[in-house]
């Protein structure tokens, strides 16, 4: 397990390396710069030449990167040339507000979707289950740029009861805070509650058709007790990990959200910076995210092998992790 | 919609303000109530959303004196006011603004024993600090042009500064509400570097810095040290919202009092929704400036033919919802400068007759269209559809990051590219923009003589006729020589719920904070 765990570590310190030089060379080849956007009106060829050289991007490619990482690694992620505030310090500011959304939307996505995924799959085929699966379907293919807007236009412009924009922080108080927070972290869960939905309802209906659940059944066991007592927890791996990797990818997949509904958190400043050409702001982020989502990745796999013992054993428990999620999702392999 | 049109008598109080004695240190500030009719109240927290979120609040940070007029007058006060009655300037935090040998010198009397909030005295060793600053090429301000055309700053006594100018600059006055230099800071805040000053920003304005979540919320409370009146209301709380739908969606649900806007539409849908806009139109307006030094455009004709061949209603309105509004004049009608001499001529006819003699001597209209993000799309879009009605025109897209105007501008590396020329003083802005002899901030490249001579003639003398006479002259040549299609008026507003009074819009950096009151019944 600990030679698997270091390999995967080699796998993600390469992956973050490959983020972010791919940003640097990204944000290099981008049109305009940084200096640009400060100067404005001012931006004389000269003028910008001067401020690059001010602030050392007018170095070769490799060295500004060489020397950036450097500093990263002792923790330094540098600072904004733009709003002059440290990298870090901007990151630790907003990280608490992306955070709770995204905590706030895996909540509703699974709050919402484990009821419509155990009904779907107590009655498969039916025409309950063929409603939901509309309706997830119908929540799967609206982005968050279009449900937000619709969201304001009900809750916020029609019905004046949740606000349009902004963030209230939970230090003045949750219930203001809840408020600011719901229409956003709904935004975002409405894709999450499809997905959700459906990779539970497949395992479910898989796991119900195992042997163990006839046996079961044959024993006298009601319908309910089974399915919550014997088939939801070897069904819910898929739903585990995809949750896990869905809040990962929601720290830094907010940006959308976070532009619409004005919230200050790590979606607002990338999008932000990279507006502004702020290459240090946008690597540092993205290398942040990158690391946090390698991280998570790892645990899940990591915590996958730890709960199924089959992924961590015998001659393909190197490839366990994939090949075991997708065994369950197809319903074929359940750990009771 | 309380809708205001007003223009500067600016040339005006210009040359009054320079030769006379400018700025006359009443302290009276521009202040006003909008429909109201009942006496301001003091007390409340005014929520307010203004266009763009701040990066910061050191003053050279600041891109533009109308994105957040707000924040900005309440952190720093307002050190020089346009007043609208007189057209002229009047001194908010200075004491005295004047010049006697034309805009060679001008000399800036503090008022006595005014200090910031921090305690630092507010007196002439301040103004240096902050205006030498502004011009250091290290600090990016976005006003180091303007600020260097002042050449040395010398302290004559504590709470007196004589600036001595580049060249001579008659219309500096005019100059200060438009960029950064308005706003003092404390020079021992700015002392401790700008991270440390955007956590604590002092100036000595009617309000005081609480909190600021970057990318949140900026929480001020009322300096009740203000050299001035008090401010009403006790507190404000500003966000930076840049969507122009959601900036409304949060008035009408309640969230906030007062939004700052300048898309018509979006006044369009305020107004249908029950709430009060006030709204200043500038002089001049938005369009498309043409690079008169550069093929194709160096030739008049073919600026003159895409002029004739653009129906600007419609463009103005593809881009606007159907709510746009073009200029038909350089200066709007309450203007003392204002004449009935068309801008532009929708004439497919004559332009295609145009665009026809150019292709016939070889030298077809085809140029590019240097797009922008944002608006650059729509606009692009409209332009590329009318000309395609045309013959022996080609206007292809220009993709630029927004990062770029300010290069693409200053190099001339543009055909055709969207732009501003609104104005409400022409003192200060038409004689930089359109005159050959402006090099650094003409960036049409526009060298008329006739025009040159009028710009020059109009800034020279204090007699409003020869000015509306010279004026008048400037309208003839901009109609003829073209440099620039106004497609849309540039409005500056704030729409408001009917508890809140005072909002004054007049030119930049209005509507002031500390005139604004909520109505507390």
């Amino acid at each position: 397990m600990w030679s698997d765990i270091l390999r995967r570590g080699g796998y993600a310190l390469l992956v973050i390396l490959l983020v972010t030089i791919g940003v640097q060379a990204l944000m290099a080849l981008a049109p305009g710069s940084v200096a640009e956007v400060i100067l404005g009106e001012a931006a004389t060829p000269e003028a910008v030449a001067a401020m690059n050289a001010e602030l050392g991007f007018d170095r070769p490619f490799f060295v500004q990167y060489f020397d950036w990482l450097f500093s990263a690694l002792q923790g330094d992620l540098g600072t904004s040339p733009i709003t002059h505030i440290p990298v870090t310090e901007a990151i630790m500011q907003r990280l608490p507000v992306t955070l709770e959304l995204a905590v706030l939307a895996l909540s509703i996505a699974l709050l919402v979707a484990i009821p419509l995924a155990v009904l779907s799959a107590t009655f498969p085929n039916s025409g309950l289950d063929r409603g939901i699966n509309a309706v997830t379907s119908a929540f799967l293919s609206i982005p968050a740029f279009v449900a937000g807007p619709v969201l304001v236009f009900f809750f916020a412009v029609t019905m004046k009861t949740l606000p349009a924009l902004g963030w209230t922080p939970i230090e003045e108080g949750l219930g203001p805070n809840l408020r600011g927070a719901i229409l956003p972290a709904l935004a975002v869960a409405l894709t999450e509650i499809a997905a959700f939905h459906r990779v539970l309802r497949a395992d479910l209906i898989g796991t119900l058709r195992e042997d163990y659940v006839a046996a079961a059944r044959a024993k006298g066991m009601t319908g309910t007790y089974v399915l919550f007592r014997h088939a939801f927890r070897p069904s819910s791996f898929s739903l585990l990990t995809i949750s896990g990797l869905s809040l990962a990818r929601l720290i830094g997949g907010t940006i959308i959200v976070e532009a619409l509904f004005v919230l200050p958190g790590i979606g607002q400043l990338i999008s932000s910076s990279i507006i502004q050409r702020d290459v240090v702001t946008v690597q540092g982020v993205v290398a942040f995210i990158a690391v946090g989502f390698v991280v998570i990745n790892m645990l899940v796999d990591v915590g996958y092998g730890a709960i199924d013992p089959r992924v961590r054993r015998g001659p393909r428990a190197r490839k366990a992790p994939v090949a075991a999620k997708a065994r369950t999702t197809q319903g074929k392999a359940v750990s009771a | 919609m309380i809708t205001r049109k007003r223009s500067a008598l600016i040339a005006v109080v210009t040359a009054a303000a320079l030769l006379l004695a400018g700025c006359a240190g009443s302290g009276e500030a521009a202040t006003g109530g909008d429909s109201v009719s009942s006496e301001p109240v003091a007390g409340g927290t005014l929520r307010v959303l203004e266009v763009v979120q701040p990066t910061g609040f050191d003053p050279v940070q600041v891109f533009s004196s109308t994105s957040m007029p707000i924040t900005y007058t309440a952190l720093y006060g307002q050190f020089v006011i346009a007043n609208e009655e007189t057209g002229g300037y009047d001194c908010g935090l200075c004491e005295s603004f004047t010049t006697s040998d034309g805009g060679a010198t001008w000399d800036v009397v503090t008022r006595e024993g005014m200090t910031f909030t921090d305690g630092t005295p507010f007196d002439a060793e301040a103004l240096k600090y902050n205006w030498d600053r502004m011009k250091d090429p290290a600090l990016g301000s976005a006003s180091a042009g303007v600020a260097s055309q002042i050449d040395d700053i010398e302290i004559v006594d504590a709470r007196t500064a004589k600036l001595h100018m580049v060249v001579p600059t008659p219309g500096l006055l005019g100059l200060m509400p438009i960029y950064a230099l308005q706003w003092i800071a404390s020079p021992t805040a700015l002392e401790q570097g700008q991270e440390a000053f955007n956590k604590n920003p002092i100036g000595a304005g009617p309000f005081v810095f609480e909190s600021w979540t970057p990318g949140g919320t900026l929480k001020l409370a009322r300096n009740e040290d203000y050299f001035g009146d008090p401010a009403y209301v006790d507190a404000i709380e500003v966000q930076g919202v840049t969507d122009n739908t959601q900036r409304l969606n949060a008035l009408i649900s309640g969230q906030a009092d007062i939004i700052l806007n300048s898309d018509a539409s979006t006044f369009v849908e305020a107004e249908a929704a029950g709430y009060t806009n006030v709204i200043d139109t500038f002089n001049g307006g938005i369009g498309f400036m043409f690079n008169t030094a550069k093929a194709p455009f160096d030739d008049v004709r073919a600026r003159q033919a895409v002029a004739y061949a653009l129906d600007l209603q419609q463009l103005s309105d593809a881009v606007n919802k159907g709510n746009g509004s073009v200029p038909k004049t350089l200066f709007t009608k309450d203007s003392p400068f204002y004449e009935d001499i068309a801008l532009q001529t929708y004439d497919p006819e004559k332009a295609q007759e145009l665009f026809d003699e150019l292709a016939d001597e070889g030298k077809p209209v085809e140029f590019t269209y240097t797009v922008f993000p944002g608006t650059g799309p729509a606009y692009f879009d409209a332009l590329q559809a009318q000309l395609a009605l045309y013959d022996n025109v080609t206007v292809t897209a220009d993709q630029r990051d927004s990062s770029e105007q300010g290069v693409v501008t200053t190099t001339g590396d543009y055909n055709l590219a969207s732009s501003s020329l609104a104005f409400v003083d022409p003192a200060s802005r038409l004689w930089g923009a359109l005159s050959g002899d402006a090099n650094r901030t003409n960036y049409s490249r526009i060298d008329d003589p006739e025009l040159n001579a009028a710009l020059d003639a109009a800034l020279a003398t204090t007699d409003l006729e020869e000015q509306k006479a010279q004026y008048k002259i400037v309208q003839e040549r901009l109609a003829e020589v073209v440099p620039y299609v106004l497609f849309q008026e540039y409005l500056n507003g704030a729409t408001v719920t009917d508890q809140v009074h005072g909002v004054e819009i007049y030119g930049y950096t209005t509507p002031a904070a500390a005139n604004i009151w909520l109505d507390q019944s």
